[in-house]
């Protein structure tokens, strides 16, 4: 279970920083004091426009980054002062988080299941598992750099599964993805819901969140405008779908923000 | 320390999994430094054969009549000379108008040297009566051409001293009668030295510098990348998201390079060891000096490397932990390489008095330590000093580093 209370991130930016965003103001405000709570055996969408602040919201839960006010339980243990029970319990994937392509998709899920302090039978029967269900047995000896986009994907997917986390957070699944590749993704998601795991997706996608997601927060400009469930979301909106839902809380947003 | 040894040995793999890496890491710098050596061998020992095939041409301004006697010995046909075992072209010349052109044949090398005599050389040696000018023999010659410079130093030592002798013995007679004393002239055993401090003294003043850069040198390119091209290429999140305490992913990483810097740094010593006498055997110049060291000698300079190792990995993994990418990484670490050089250079030029605060100073304690080491002046206090200043600043530098791994600003650019 996910609990995030009272969450904001703030970016100090230096002078290069700024350059690079063309920020006028030193500061940026990511996240905006956000809180939701997401439990086991749902699919937990984090929606938004790109700058949104979703990537910095799923980050902090990961630990990568502190919330600069606020805090976030994952099963209870505090990210910022128990990291390490934290990461043991879940797997972040991210197109910022890679596999070195150096090395093969056999030999990185071995060392990362090491890391893990995995027993070695354990990482075989898992890496059985998992090469299977993503058809990387084939290439598990090549290096990671000879593989296609998709592969590398689902090589990165495997690999931070190793543990067989409880929580699974996921940014952007989809993004750069072949269609046989997303749906081979999409799939596995509903799999790991089936069996009682906690997923956390963010996306820009409303058609993809439609279909995946049980419930689901809305960030608008780093503030979170709605928390619940498709339909609460159409009903709040009177919206036909979750992409008419989505602009019309936009829309509200920045009448109010104007 | 388990999950340490699992970091340690991915970053061995990583290095010894890659043909590439492995090839210009330990075997290009053997070859390299090998074929540089044997390159200069080469280039060395033609240039002395051509000194010696080189048979120069002196031109001899009012040669007296006891030079051409004196020189008759050595004669091998008209204007031809054999001293030493080299042949010389002598032209004899009277006309002073000449001289002029004959210095422009100097100036453009087409000459090699200009002996001139007085006119009345012999008269003025003759009737010297102790009140009048002695007479003056000038050569001309051009320091700058090789020939001419060999030319000028051989006719100086092995013909007009050697006919200065002559004409002095004719004047006093007996030329023992004007040694007051001679040094050493029976004494074989004048020498009291130790050879290995003589021997050390030569390979102190080079070794230690060609050490400590070479130690920096290896570890800079694989520092850079375990570091910062670990960022840059999206790797170090994924071990970021693993539960191990991220000094032990510093510690792992840094333990790795200092066993690749070592082994690299050794592979260029070792063929600079074994590539030197080549060059001096080459050069017919060997003296018998060899490395000879005693198992003290050789523990105190095996700690003192691999604590120097300890610290300039650790000054890497810093510097490139700051940088984003390993671009970025090489612009920070290349003056502290610059650093290395100069402070490597400084203790080439310096003597063995070295303090006890000076060997307590980064780079140049532990250098000057490994230098003392050849020459046998260095103390036990000097020795722990230039370790601890490598421990000190080495453990001062991984901590940084490990810090850093904790500070999202530096490791996620956030």
């Amino acid at each position: 279970m996910i609990e995030v209370q009272n969450v904001t991130k703030i970016y100090k930016l230096n002078k290069k920083q700024m350059e690079e965003q063309k920020a006028s103001a030193s500061m940026k405000i990511a996240v905006k004091n956000v809180s939701l709570t997401a439990q086991e055996g749902e699919i937990f969408g984090v929606l938004g426009p790109n700058g949104a602040g979703k990537t910095t919201l799923l980050r902090c839960i990961s630990t990568l980054l502190n919330p600069t006010e606020g805090s976030i339980l994952v099963n209870g243990h505090d990210t910022v002062k128990e990291g390490d029970q934290v990461r043991q319990s879940l797997a972040f994937l991210t197109n910022e988080v890679k596999m070195d392509p150096h090395f093969s998709p056999k030999y990185l899920f071995r060392f990362f299941g090491r890391l893990y302090g995995i027993p070695e039978d354990v990482i075989t029967e898992r890496q059985k598992e998992l090469f299977e269900h993503f058809n990387i047995t084939e290439f598990e000896d090549k290096r990671v750099e000879e593989l296609s986009t998709g592969m590398k994907q689902k090589v990165s997917i495997a690999v931070s599964l190793v543990h067989d986390p409880g929580i699974v957070i996921f940014d952007e699944p989809t993004n750069g993805l072949d269609i046989i590749t997303a749906r081979a993704v999409t799939d596995y998601l509903k799999l790991l819901k089936e069996r009682g795991k906690l997923v956390i997706i963010s996306t820009h996608i409303m058609p993809e969140a439609q279909k995946l997601c049980d419930r689901m927060a809305m960030i608008i400009q780093g503030s979170c405008v709605f928390q619940g469930t498709l339909e609460e979301a159409l009903v709040q909106t009177h919206a036909e779908d979750l992409e008419d839902a989505f602009f019309e809380l936009y829309r509200q947003t920045m009448e109010v923000e104007a | 320390m388990k999950v340490v040894t699992i970091i340690m040995r991915k970053e061995l793999y990583r290095v010894f999994s890659d043909k590439k890496l492995i090839f210009g890491l330990f075997i290009l710098p053997a070859i390299l430094v090998v074929g540089m050596f044997l390159l200069m061998a080469a280039l060395a020992s033609s240039l002395l054969a051509d000194w010696e095939e080189h048979e120069p041409t002196i031109a001899v301004y009012h040669a007296p009549a006891s030079f051409e006697d004196y020189m008759q010995e050595y004669a091998s046909s008209a204007g031809i000379y054999e001293i030493a075992e080299k042949i010389y072209h002598v032209m004899e010349v009277t006309d002073d108008a000449e001289l002029e052109t004959l210095k422009g044949q100097i100036y453009d090398g087409s000459l090699d040297l200009i002996v001139v005599f007085p006119e009345d050389f012999d008269e003025q040696v003759a009737g010297y009566n102790g009140a009048e000018t002695i007479p003056e023999v000038q050569t001309f010659y051009n320091p700058s051409e090789d020939y001419s410079q060999n030319a000028h130093q051989d006719v100086v030592d092995q013909v007009l001293e050697k006919y200065r002798k002559v004409l002095l013995e004719r004047r006093v007679g007996d030329l023992s009668s004007l040694t007051i004393f001679t040094i050493d002239q029976t004494n074989e055993e004048s020498v009291i030295q130790n050879d290995n401090k003589a021997q050390g003294k030569l390979l102190g003043s080079v070794i230690p510098y060609m050490v400590t850069i070479l130690l920096f040198a290896s570890a800079m390119s694989l520092g850079t990348d375990s570091f910062a091209g670990e960022k840059e290429r999206g790797t170090m999140a994924s071990l970021l998201m693993t539960p191990i305490k991220r000094s032990q992913i510093v510690y792992g990483k840094l333990f790795a390079l200092m066993i690749l810097s070592g082994l690299s740094a050794l592979i260029y010593g070792g063929s600079m060891i074994f590539a030197m006498p080549l060059f001096y055997r080459t050069l017919g110049t060997l003296t018998g000096q060899e490395l000879n060291f005693s198992a003290g000698q050789m523990s105190m300079l095996l700690v003192l490397i691999v604590t120097m190792v300890f610290m300039y990995v650790a000054a890497i993994a810093w510097l490139s932990t700051l940088a984003k990418n390993v671009k970025e990484a090489s612009t920070y670490v290349t003056p502290a390489y610059l650093a290395v050089t100069v402070v490597g250079m400084f203790t080439i030029f310096r003597g063995d008095d070295t303090t006890w605060i000076q060997y307590l100073i980064p780079i140049y304690g532990p250098t000057m330590a490994l230098k003392n080491i050849f020459t046998l002046e260095l103390t036990a206090g000097g020795f722990l000093l230039a370790l601890l200043s490598n421990l000190i600043f080495g453990a001062l530098f991984a901590g940084i580093t490990a810090k850093m791994f904790y500070k999202e600003k530096i490791m996620m650019n956030a």
